[in-house]
């Protein structure tokens, strides 16, 4: 069975990019664009792993994060935060609230970023 | 000699002295009195006092016989006896009526006066009745010729007398009453021939001269007897007139075995031992007196005796009574003359006592040079003596204390000096001390100015970490008094703490004091308040030393840092969001050109990346100008140039710079000028053009999605002294929570959610900031059916500034 993977990006084109290369990929590509979205998205598509940008509007990265995790929904979820923010203080309550990896978008790479999917998703 | 006995001696003589006296007066009187009782004495009294009534009867008839006479004389009467016409006769009689009325007015006691002819008929007749004297008419003339009196007087020789019998007058044959007591005297009249032609007679009223008969006395009783014994006077009326009344009262009924005695005796006096009276008695021999020669009559009186009698009781009692009146006077006046000198002597002894104490006053006072007055031996004068030489004692004794006082008070001065000038010594260290303290106190007040004034908090504790001083700050940021942190341990108000674990940091404190250097506060310390607030602080602890470099206490500065650290945390925020917003246009640039390079993309896509890179460049840099910008506008070092500019023309050409994309996004542009011309003001057109720009693009971005007509409105008019423009969208309104927050920096509100890669969220800010260096300003309103942007302007416009750079993104402009 082809992989599902949610891409909760705000930003279209950074979005669009991970996408079709994934696309390329064979993955199956979902894609939200704001925090409410991407809750919504994962409860109707269930998808194996994601791809969690904090900044985001109406909900951020972290309420995505909390919210799923009421429901239970992290566990069966990879999810990778994707972030321009470095602070470790972010980077340890992802890892608290669930995340398996936390990359700062723009020190990686796309290939390198569509590569820890691949390997994460596994 | 008598002023020197003593007052007592005074006192024992007086009232012996004076009952002596008193008795003796009383004694004399008594005894004068009683001598006056002997027999002979009030005998001889008596008689005189009958003697003296004797007479005055005695004139008085003596008078009435010279009065008959007189009118047997008058002029009148012979001319009367002797005129024969009938016609001089009338006159003549009248000229006697006169004389005789005359008379009578003179005398008053003529009953009548009477001419009667030798027939015996009354030609003239003055009677009076009273006080009224009158002639009596013709008509009621009669004739006397059967009186005793006419018949008795006619037969006498010319100058005898006929005097009547004293009686009671009868008038019309009857007593007349009231009893008049009549006397009569007349004498013939004869004519120049000899001839008897007739009498003249006048009626005396007896009473006048019988009245003086009675006497007050109470113990006598006066009468007046006739030759027959008979009362012609008795203190009882019904007594009188025996002979006339026909009773039998006369003195030989009252006192038969004294009647003889007293008739015969004539005058005299005895007393009667029968009676126990003292009788006097003197006869009037009326013969004798009349001077008559003629036959005793029986119509005459022969002669009368007046009689006083005076019980020996009724002398007793006069006496006891007398005695006893002149007794009570004698005691009043005494009593009087007693009061009058026990008055004297008690004044004197008063007035003397007064002075006494008066002098004693002055002496008291403390002059004891006064003397009092020694004037007597007694004992005032003793006392006064003894006063004197007491006085004289203090004086010496008072002198020799004064001489002592004298001495010492030289000593005392002598002393006082000295220590005057030991005081005037100590008074200069004194001084020298206090302004040593002033200038402590003044260099004092110099740090506790310094420390007040200064703007963080200062404290001072002693090396027991007690609060020696702290200041006001130090007591605002506490919530404690400067008076209640004085004296205590600092940690006991002053809590500093950890802010990662609440425990209490005093390292910095304790840290200076022990090794003598400044100690930094720790990072996040937190000072917990009065009311448990955690206030961050930040700050140094410096040790206090004394001269010899020991430590002696610390001061610790700080301050409340929880402004600083908000504004460090904004800065931090701001710079996080700043290179979020950077690293996205870079993290597409870099992923596309990637992707571009890594040759799995075909043309197509490759040429759409290229794109995508080249948007994200094109934000990347507008994003740099905005924040250069911002950092231009903040400091103050925008240029603004204010130009004469047609604000009209220019909202025309920033439309029409946004007219394509508009028409792209389907959006309809409205531009509704102002109604009048409006002139050109002076405003910097780039600064202008940005925020028109920025706001008709955010309208035309903003405006709804879903509704057939997307409009964006642009009005501008005149309101005031500002020309307002105003941008509208017909958008979903920002969301009211938000709308505060609308003008900050990287701030995006929901409705503006779904354009997150176009924009920086810094634009508003930006031309905030920019109304606002135009002398501007910048407002919104906003509902569900659309916002609207409101940027006023000055008419007078924008301030010049030189500032050093112009807004970013327009240099070439």
């Amino acid at each position: 069975m082809a992989k599902k993977v949610l891409i909760a990006e705000d930003e279209k084109v950074l979005s669009k990019i991970v996408a079709n290369k994934l696309k390329r990929n064979d993955i199956e590509v979902i894609q939200a664009f704001d925090g409410e979205e991407a809750i919504e998205k994962v409860k109707k598509e269930k998808p194996d792993l994601m791809l969690l940008d904090l900044i985001m509007p109406v909900k951020n990265g972290f309420e995505v994060l909390k919210a799923l995790k009421d429901l239970g929904l992290t566990k069966k979820i990879k999810i990778i935060v994707t972030s321009n923010l470095g602070q470790q203080a972010d980077k340890d309550k992802a890892k608290k609230l669930g995340a398996s990896d936390y990359l700062i978008k723009s020190e990686v790479p796309v290939d390198k970023l569509v590569k820890i999917v691949l390997d994460r998703i596994k | 000699m008598f002023k020197n006995l003593k007052l007592k001696t005074k006192l024992l003589l007086f009232f012996p002295v004076l009952f002596l006296l008193s008795f003796a007066v009383v004694g004399a009187v008594a005894f004068i009195n009683f001598s006056r009782l002997s027999d002979d004495n009030i005998l001889k009294s008596d008689f005189e006092s009958v003697e003296v009534r004797r007479q005055q009867i005695e004139t008085f008839l003596t008078d009435r016989k010279g009065d008959i006479l007189l009118i047997s004389q008058l002029d009148s009467l012979q001319r009367l006896i002797n005129d024969s016409e009938e016609e001089a006769r009338i006159i003549t009689q009248r000229s006697l009526q006169q004389d005789f009325l005359a008379l009578a007015k003179s005398r008053q006691i003529y009953d009548q006066i009477r001419y009667l002819d030798e027939t015996g008929q009354e030609i003239v007749r003055v009677d009076t009745e009273g006080n009224n004297s009158y002639v009596v008419a013709s008509p009621q003339l009669q004739n006397k010729k059967d009186r005793y009196y006419f018949t008795d007087t006619i037969k006498l020789q010319s100058g005898q007398l006929f005097v009547s019998s004293l009686d009671l007058n009868i008038e019309n044959g009857e007593i007349e009453i009231p009893y008049q007591p009549m006397l009569r005297y007349s004498t013939p009249v004869f004519d120049n021939s000899g001839t008897l032609r007739g009498l003249v007679i006048i009626n005396v009223q007896a009473g006048y001269f019988l009245k003086k008969i009675h006497t007050e006395n109470q113990g006598s009783l006066h009468l007046l007897i006739n030759q027959d014994g008979y009362y012609l006077y008795h203190p009882q009326p019904d007594k009188t007139w025996g002979f006339m009344l026909e009773t039998d009262e006369g003195v030989f009924k009252d006192f038969p075995h004294l009647a003889d005695q007293i008739i015969s005796q004539g005058k005299g006096f005895l007393f009667d031992e029968q009676t126990q009276n003292y009788v006097s008695f003197a006869t009037l021999n009326l013969n004798n007196i009349y001077n008559k020669t003629n036959i005793l009559s029986d119509n005459s009186d022969d002669y009368w005796i007046v009689i006083s009698l005076k019980s020996k009781a009724d002398i007793i009692d006069n006496y006891i009574t007398s005695t006893l009146y002149e007794f009570i006077a004698i005691i009043i006046i005494v009593f009087i003359i007693v009061i009058v000198i026990v008055l004297t002597i008690v004044r004197s002894i008063t007035k003397r006592f007064n002075s006494l104490q008066k002098g004693i006053k002055i002496i008291k006072q403390g002059n004891f040079d006064y003397r009092l007055v020694v004037d007597r031996h007694d004992e005032l004068g003793e006392i006064s003596r003894d006063f004197n030489d007491m006085s004289i004692a203090i004086q010496e004794s008072r002198s020799g204390i004064d001489k002592k006082v004298h001495q010492q008070t030289k000593d005392i001065k002598q002393k006082q000096k000295t220590l005057e000038q030991q005081q005037k010594a100590v008074l200069n260290v004194l001084e020298d001390v206090e302004d040593e303290r002033d200038k402590v106190s003044i260099e004092r007040d110099k740090v506790d100015a310094i420390l007040q004034s200064i703007g963080d908090g200062v404290f001072v504790v002693d090396i027991d970490l007690k609060i020696i001083m702290a200041n006001q700050v130090t007591a605002d940021i506490s919530g404690y008094t400067k008076e209640e942190l004085k004296g205590q341990k600092y940690s006991k108000f002053l809590k500093f703490v950890f802010e990662k674990d609440n425990k209490i940091n005093d390292k910095f404190v304790k840290g200076a004091i022990a090794t003598g250097k400044i100690k930094e506060m720790a990072n996040h310390t937190l000072l917990i308040n009065r009311d448990g607030d955690k206030i961050p602080v930040a700050d140094s602890a410096a040790p206090l030393k004394d001269k010899n470099g020991n430590v002696i206490g610390c001061v610790v500065v700080f301050r409340d840092v929880s402004e600083e650290r908000a504004v460090d945390r904004m800065k931090t925020e701001f710079v996080s969001l700043a290179s979020h917003q950077l690293r996205t246009p870079l993290t597409a640039m870099r992923w596309s050109i990637e992707e571009i390079v890594g040759g799995e993309l075909g043309k197509d896509d490759s040429k759409e990346y290229l794109h995508d890179t080249l948007e994200a460049v094109i934000r990347l840099s507008r994003l740099v100008n905005s924040l250069l910008n911002i950092s231009r506008l903040e400091t103050g070092r925008i240029n603004i140039n204010p130009q004469p500019t047609d604000l009209v023309d220019l909202v025309g050409d920033v439309l029409k710079t946004h007219a394509e994309a508009a028409k792209r996004q389907g959006v309809a542009l409205r531009f509704n000028k102002p109604k009048t011309d409006l002139k050109k003001i002076k405003i910097d057109p780039t600064l202008v053009r940005e925020v028109l720009a920025n706001l008709i693009d955010n309208a035309i971005k903003y405006s709804r999605v879903d509704k057939e007509k997307r409009i964006v409105k642009v009005k501008m008019y005149r309101e005031g002294e500002d020309i307002i423009t105003c941008v509208m969208d017909n958008g979903i309104g920002i969301p009211k929570k938000q709308q505060p927050r609308i003008f900050e920096k990287f701030f995006r509100a929901d409705n503006a959610s779904k354009r997150q890669a176009e924009g920086n969220g810094l634009g508003l800010y930006v031309i905030f900031m920019i109304s606002k260096a135009s002398g501007g300003k910048l407002w919104f309103k906003s509902s569900k059916e659309g916002t609207s942007f409101y940027f006023s302007l000055p008419l007078a416009g924008s301030k010049k500034f030189k500032g050093e750079k112009g807004l970013a993104g327009h240099e070439n402009k």
